[in-house]
């Protein structure tokens, strides 16, 4: 009896752990991947496929001041890993057509500003890799070499996606302004 | 009308619409389910790896033992009787293949597509002639061939060891498109035939997800009508943009890299240097058939690296090159092309370490 209660005291604890875990890193991490992934479905799966393997891998971690970018650097390449695999699985199902203009629903269009509608169309046309360097950079505030780090790409690399990405996101608001 | 934007206009501008999509969340699981479906997946670790799994894998070593048994008499039985075992021929499933090669060919590859990638030796072999060969990344010390990176199929006990690596890497192709060439067109990009009848040169999307790796290659096949006279793969692209697994042949030298500046001991034991000869030609290592294009042919160029250049470049520009160490693959010794060296035996450390770099 004694052990089965150990046994089950130790269960909680560590179910609670785990909640507290999650609990202290998801929302923040939820929005980095949403930031990335075509869609808040992916995005989740990425956070909970990232926790899941950090979780499993935290004994491994040497200081644990690092694990916010520790976990940022994993979620971040899972949103990419799952963008482009559905990316791949869409372009397979529904080779793509140039001028084909997605119809989004009007209560949607509504709710949106119109720089916002400019800019969701021409960011969604972004690679992963292309997003998730504007994310990090421009919305989570981390340095380009941080975001190399992050991304497991050259710096360069990392400058020229942005380069990229924002002359892409400028011609969209340019083009989109009466 | 379009007016320009002033830079700080348009990074205030993507600075709004990114909290903005970020805080677009509102149908994603709370992080109570999420911490619950981890509990779950983490209990259910427990279970299998506590106490309580050591009576499970008893039961399952017990009706493995069972199966294995039962297997036995059954076969027994049909040898017996002399009845033969029946090899199903796996039936291809992926999309149709593009391009020019004759349906009748482009039939042939969709079932050595399939057999390659469901590891049915007998419904490979069954695609080749008789006198048919194929490249099987590397050299088996059996092999009756008299060139390199060839195996024939008449080595028919060969076949299995060579399946048994694709399994260890767990190897998947997927043919997109095959064209057919003309011989000289053919000729000129393989610098070889047989003398086959239809010359067939295929883009391939080829994956090893033990690897976690994927290139894009170019297969070559040659046949006589419609049954495979020659099998060979080329690097196409190492690194392809659209790749679905994480890293392509430059991945997987950083993570040699890495595992060397970390763990050397690891290395030493799981990776095989690749070596390469000091004069080759550029081009493919197989010989002409055919004497009279032989003796007509221009000599090839030399290679241009150095000794220990070991890139991208070098391991994709020719054939020659190949693990330091040969190891053995179902009794069989094996000696790797330098696409990848590393001894089959240890595909669970490899991956294990492979999956630690990724997320490193």
């Amino acid at each position: 009896v004694t052990v089965e209660r150990t046994v089950e005291a130790q269960r909680i604890q560590s179910d609670a752990a785990i909640a507290a875990f999650v609990a202290e890193h998801y929302d923040r991490l939820l929005r980095m991947a949403r930031l990335i992934c075509r869609d808040t479905s992916d995005a989740a799966d990425a956070v909970q496929i990232g926790l899941e393997h950090a979780w499993r891998r935290r004994t491994t971690l040497r200081d644990d001041a690092r694990i916010q970018p520790w976990l940022d650097r994993i979620v971040t390449r899972e949103a990419v890993r799952i963008s482009k695999s559905r990316q791949s699985w869409l372009s397979r199902l529904f080779t793509p057509r140039p001028g084909v203009t997605w119809i989004e629903p009007p209560d949607r269009q509504a709710s949106e500003p119109p720089t916002f509608v400019a800019l969701r169309a021409a960011f969604e046309r972004l690679s992963p890799e292309h997003r998730a360097v504007v994310a990090l950079h421009m919305h989570f505030g981390y340095s380009v070499a941080e975001t190399a780090l992050m991304v497991g790409a050259p710096e360069e690399t990392v400058r020229s996606r942005l380069r990229v990405a924002k002359q892409r996101l400028r011609h969209e608001l340019e083009e989109s302004r009466p | 009308m379009t007016d320009h934007l002033r830079d700080d206009q348009l990074d205030h501008d993507i600075r709004r619409f990114l909290a903005w999509r970020a805080e677009d969340i509102a149908e994603a699981p709370t992080a109570t389910e999420v911490a619950m479906g981890i509990r779950a997946r983490s209990a259910a670790r427990r279970v299998v790896l506590g106490i309580p799994s050591q009576l499970a894998w008893l039961l399952i070593a017990a009706l493995l033992a069972l199966g294995l048994i039962g297997a036995a008499v059954v076969g027994a039985n049909l040898l017996r009787d002399g009845r033969a075992l029946v090899v199903v021929d796996p039936t291809p499933t992926a999309a149709p293949i593009a391009g020019s090669l004759p349906a009748e060919q482009k039939a042939v590859i969709a079932r050595h597509v399939a057999a390659l990638n469901s590891r049915v030796a007998e419904a490979f072999v069954g695609v080749f002639a008789d006198d048919g060969a194929f490249n099987p990344r590397g050299d088996f010390a059996a092999s009756s061939s008299q060139f390199g990176r060839t195996l024939p199929i008449a080595d028919r006990a060969l076949v299995e060891p060579f399946m048994a690596i694709n399994e260890a890497w767990g190897f998947a192709g997927e043919v997109l498109t095959c064209d057919q060439l003309a011989r000289t067109e053919y000729a000129d990009l393989y610098r070889v035939y047989s003398e086959g009848d239809v010359y067939g040169h295929c883009a391939v999307k080829s994956q090893w997800p033990t690897l976690s790796l994927e290139m894009d290659e170019w297969w070559s096949f040659e046949f006589r009508g419609a049954i495979i006279l020659w099998w060979g793969q080329t690097v196409r692209d190492a690194d392809p943009l659209d790749r679905t697994l994480p890293l392509g042949l430059a991945g997987l030298l950083e993570w040699e890299a890495w595992l060397e500046s970390t763990d050397p001991d690891a290395a030493a034991r799981l990776l095989n240097p690749r070596v390469y000869p000091v004069t080759v030609p550029c081009r493919s290592g197989r010989v002409f058939t055919d004497e009279a294009h032989a003796t007509t042919a221009p000599p090839e160029p030399p290679c241009e690296f150095s000794a220990d250049d070991v890139d991208v470049e070098r391991i994709t520009s020719n054939d020659y090159g190949s693990g330091e160490s040969d190891w053995v693959i179902a009794g069989k010794r094996f000696h790797p092309s330098a696409l990848i060296p590393y001894d089959v035996a240890l595909a669970d450390e490899i991956q294990a370490s492979i999956e630690e770099f990724l997320v490193r």
